[in-house]
């Protein structure tokens, strides 16, 4: 089963959003800030990460930013669920090297579906990454 | 008898001895005794023995009685000495007796020895003390004597026969000294004397009978030849018991007294005599300036008596403008001792209530035992201040007139000329006392001066104008006032001259005035004319007289200068023209100062045209009686201005809806400024509720697929409270475009504050988690009138906020007292705080604090409650330090 940390501060909405991603299956981390975030990641290595952008104590652009700079973490693909909506805001996210960019409110499929396209990517990127390490080797 | 008696016996018989000490026992005489029976144990006895009394045997063996008489005498004759002795014949005896034997006893008769010795030791002892008495006697005689002779008084004593009793040296010698002088003229100085004595006695006998009387008494005697002597004589009357045997006298030379006494009062005589006559005054004053002396000269200079005076401290007659600098000078006198000290006219009060300027010199002379004050002479200087301030004033006035003042003497030259004459010729006054009249006025020559001299001199005064030429050779116009004087003996022309150069500029500029004012008036297209009071016409401009030319006889414009305006005004209300009238009335008022300016518009159609004139009447400034009446033609005005009129109203209108267009242009851009905030707050606030419902519905559409009612039933939950949020959110909204548009309004009523806020705390306890608690602490009074709606509003506001920072738990406390005239309404939290920088902001609309960006909020909640309070009449403040805590604080009227 594919982990997954949410990290949302709005109780309701991660509640929610845990739940819909449990009924589809996967092993849900919840952080209600980007700190508490960012520790959990570094424990459990998450195969995705989803996190909003506006928290306490450490927001969204710093949690990646951190996660970034940690070789562990680097390679987690991360998906910003924001109710930030504006272009510049977008822009800003993936700039920041973000996976994706979900705007609230989303469609449940909508969020599942882009989970799904970025943990494949990275299966494929590790299996090539893999047999190129092979071929070397 | 206190002492045992000392006696020596003579006596070589030791039964006659024992005899006689048997006869002493008896009679208990108590005694000591030493016997002796030959010369040389006898010398020694006496010497040592020192005997009170000798009793000796007549005849001896190797001695005699006479001869222990002999020696008794020689050593000691005051002692007793008794023969005792068998026989002795009564020549014998008495021939004893008379040299010198106290007494003599017969053997037989021892029984009478006893009181022989008593009587002799008696009498020795009565002998002795009157010889002591007699010896002081002497000495105090001696004593008295020295004393009186050694005096240069002359002292001596008369019997009443007036017979010199006795005399001192001092007076003897005076006989001796002036018997000198007189023997001359007789034979011996024995004689001189008792001729001197005899003419004293001629001098004295009164006085020695007066003293012979009883009288006790002292005379002065005043000799002028040969030279001045004054004697003092006293008699003191000498008494023997009740009787008057003479009189003592005493006469001292107190000549040098006198004439003392004589110089001081002559002394005394020239200093009052100075000090009470003249003008000035004397005053010694003690150290704080009252009066010990007053010269009684003070009543001419200040009226006081010299008891006034006396009673009357110096400072308080002193003018209170002098007093500083008087009590200063005054300190400056007592610190300055014997040093003379002249002050400065002062101010005093005389009695009859005027100030009187008094010039003083003072000098301490406290440390003089003579004087002990010290000494103001002071005089009254009020006239000569009076005529000095006066010269000074004049020599002032003529330093500095502005008129050159020039004293010339009768051949032209300038004897002395003042400081304006200096500067107005550029000379100094060495320059110009050097040169005559020609030199600085080239219109008088030398033969012209003279000429106008003798004019002078028969006119007196004379008045011209001429030129002055100045040192530079500037030529300047004058005005010369010349008057003639002679002062001591010889003639002046005194003159007073004022340069006119300004006065003539002036009259060239009001020349050229006049001529600018003509050309001024006449350019005007009014026409304008000057009456006087009685209605002259005084004069007018061009228009005036090119309309009068052109429009005779009409009316109110005539012509000619001279003519009466008001005959021209009643002529023509005769003839019916109602607007005369009016302008009569009107220039009369102006005239006569009623009102200060008419103005008047009237009609005067002309036959070929309508036209309009408009009258304004002026009175002259300077209180001259005329007045300016000037028409003018205002026909073009009035057509343009009807035709303004109508076109005024648009613009009216006009400019009215500018003004509405842009207040809506102004509402306009604040609610598009509204709207982009609202959109950009909706964005983020909206987004939140509704991406719960979003995922809620997505997760009740799963729940309705397995029929999970639990799960469905949680989740519509949810979405119900994230339609709530959004609710809220719009509610906000709302409230402040109602409030925008004015629609809230204040309607209190009187309502149980403490209720009130109980139910709302309540009902917020319901949405605070359960760590955190709403306290209530009430201490006002509780019925209060307020707007309950929008207090509600206000206080769930503050609430909802101090629970939402707050952070999921603490207290949050509601307080209410009551200060003054206020109800004051706290909600105090211990949430994350507010900077200092975001408190400045935080009523703003959509403001966020930087600390509670990811707290979900509209930014409108403070303020809509600022508007709020601002609607009750009350005021909300703060206090919050970051992470400490927040408290708002509603002040509202009672």
């Amino acid at each position: 089963m594919k982990k997954i940390l949410l990290i949302e501060d709005n109780d309701d909405l991660r509640e929610n959003t845990a739940e819909i991603l449990t009924l589809a299956n996967y092993t849900v981390f919840t952080a209600d800030n980007g700190k508490i975030g960012v520790e959990i990641a570094l424990k459990e290595l998450p195969d995705i990460i989803i996190c909003d952008i506006m928290m306490p104590i450490l927001d969204g652009y710093g949690t990646l930013h951190l996660l970034s700079k940690n070789p562990i973490t680097v390679n987690i693909p991360f998906i910003f669920l924001t109710a930030k909506a504006d272009q510049i805001d977008f822009r800003k996210g993936m700039e920041m090297g973000a996976d994706d960019y979900i705007t609230k409110p989303f469609d449940d499929i909508q969020l599942l579906n882009a989970i799904e396209v970025r943990l494949k990517k990275k299966m494929k990127f590790s299996k090539k990454f893999k047999a190129s390490m092979q071929i070397r080797n | 008898m206190k002492n045992k008696i000392k006696i020596l016996f003579v006596e070589h018989d030791d039964f006659d001895l024992y005899l006689i000490k048997r006869e002493l026992k008896k009679s208990e005489l108590n005694y000591q005794e030493v016997a002796v029976e030959n010369e040389e144990d006898f010398v020694i006895q006496l010497n040592s023995f020192k005997p009170d009394i000798v009793l000796s045997d007549f005849n001896l063996p190797t001695f005699s009685g006479l001869r222990a008489f002999e020696i008794h005498q020689q050593i000691n004759p005051n002692i007793p000495f008794i023969f005792v002795s068998g026989i002795i014949g009564e020549e014998k005896s008495i021939e004893l007796i008379k040299n010198g034997v106290t007494d003599y006893v017969l053997k037989d008769k021892l029984f009478s020895l006893s009181q022989k010795i008593n009587r002799a030791l008696r009498e020795f002892e009565e002998r002795e003390s009157k010889r002591k008495a007699d010896l002081i006697i002497e000495f105090e005689r001696n004593n008295l004597k020295g004393l009186i002779n050694n005096t240069n008084d002359l002292i001596w004593s008369v019997d009443t026969n007036f017979n010199l009793i006795t005399s001192n040296k001092a007076f003897d010698d005076f006989l001796e000294h002036i018997s000198e002088d007189e023997s001359a003229h007789t034979k011996t100085k024995k004689t001189a004397k008792k001729g001197i004595y005899s003419k004293l006695l001629k001098r004295f006998r009164t006085y020695y009978r007066r003293a012979f009387n009883g009288e006790v008494f002292t005379e002065i005697e005043y000799i002028a030849e040969p030279v001045e002597t004054w004697t003092e004589i006293s008699f003191y009357p000498i008494r023997q018991g009740n009787k008057i045997i003479g009189t003592a006298c005493y006469s001292r030379d107190i000549t040098n007294i006198k004439q003392n006494e004589k110089q001081i009062k002559i002394n005394e005589r020239r200093f009052r005599a100075l000090v009470e006559s003249g003008d000035d005054s004397v005053v010694i004053l003690n150290a704080n300036a009252f009066p010990l002396y007053v010269s009684p000269t003070i009543e001419k200079i200040l009226g006081y008596t010299e008891e006034e005076a006396l009673q009357t401290g110096l400072f308080s007659l002193i003018h209170e403008n002098d007093a500083t600098w008087a009590k200063e000078f005054w300190k400056q006198i007592l610190d300055n001792p014997g040093v003379p000290f002249t002050a400065k006219p002062c101010r005093m009060k005389h009695k009859n209530g005027t100030w009187r300027w008094m010039e003083g010199t003072l000098t301490n002379l406290l440390h003089d035992e003579a004087i002990g004050g010290i000494v103001d002479n002071f005089k009254d200087v009020t006239e000569r201040k009076k005529a000095k301030d006066l010269l000074l004033l004049t020599q002032f006035g003529v330093e500095h007139a502005g008129d050159g003042i020039f004293w010339l003497n009768k051949n032209g030259k300038i004897t002395n000329v003042n400081n304006a004459g200096c500067l107005s010729l550029e000379y100094s006054m060495e320059e110009l006392l050097q040169l005559s009249v020609p030199d600085i006025d080239p219109n008088y020559s030398k033969d012209k001066w003279d000429k106008h001299f003798i004019e002078l001199s028969k006119e007196g005064t004379l008045s011209f104008e001429t030129v002055h030429k100045t040192k530079s050779g500037r030529i300047i116009p004058v005005d010369v006032r010349a008057n003639y004087v002679v002062f001591d003996g010889a003639e002046y022309n005194y003159a007073f001259v004022r340069d006119i150069s300004e006065r003539k500029k002036a009259e060239d500029l009001i020349k050229k005035s006049e001529a600018f004012n003509r050309s001024l008036i006449d350019s005007l297209s009014s026409h304008i004319a000057v009456i006087d009071q009685k209605g002259f016409i005084i004069t007018i401009n061009d228009a005036w007289r090119n309309f009068a030319k052109q429009n005779t006889p009409n009316g109110l414009i005539i012509a000619d200068i001279g003519s009466n305006y008001f005959d021209a005004c009643n002529s023509s209300i005769k003839l019916g023209n109602q607007s005369a009238a009016d302008v009569l009335s009107g220039i009369n008022a102006v005239m006569n100062e009623l009102i200060p300016f008419f103005y008047y518009e009237y009609d005067c159609h002309s036959p070929s045209e309508q036209r309009w004139f408009a009258l304004r009447v002026v009175k002259f400034k300077d209180d001259i009686p005329m007045v300016i009446v000037a028409h003018e033609n205002i026909t073009d005005l009035r057509r343009t201005k009807q035709e303004r009129d109508s076109t005024y109203k648009d613009n009216i209108k006009l400019q009215k809806n500018e003004l509405e267009l842009s207040k809506a242009l102004v509402k306009e851009k604040d609610l598009n400024e509204l709207k982009s905030r609202f959109v950009s707050m909706a964005s983020h606030e909206f987004r939140r509720p509704l991406s719960t419902i979003m995922s809620s519905l997505s997760l009740v559409k799963k729940y309705a697929d397995a029929s999970d009612l639990e799960n469905q039933h949680k989740h519509i939950i949810k979405i119900k409270k994230s339609i709530n949020n959004l609710t809220e959110i719009l509610d906000d909204f709302l409230s402040v475009s109602k409030l925008e548009e004015g629609k809230i309004v204040n309607n209190p009523e009187e309502t149980n504050l403490k209720q009130f806020i109980e139910d709302i705390t309540n009902e917020m306890q319901l949405i605070a988690t359960n760590e955190q608690t709403i306290s209530v602490n009430y201490s006002a009074q509780e019925i209060v009138s307020f707007d309950k709606k929008l207090l509600q509003n206000i206080i769930i506001n503050l609430i909802s906020n101090a629970l939402k920072f707050s952070i999921q738990k603490g207290v949050v406390e509601v307080i209410v007292e009551e200060k003054e005239n206020f109800i004051n309404i706290s909600v105090k939290d211990h949430g994350i705080g507010i900077s200092e920088e975001d408190q400045k902001h935080l009523f703003t609309r959509f403001f966020r604090g930087h600390n509670a960006t990811h707290i979900q909020g509209t930014g409108l909640g403070l303020n809509i409650v600022a508007k709020y309070a601002e609607l009750i009449n009350a005021t909300i403040s703060l206090e919050s330090h970051l992470n400490e805590g927040t408290t708002f604080c509603l002040k509202m009227p009672k």
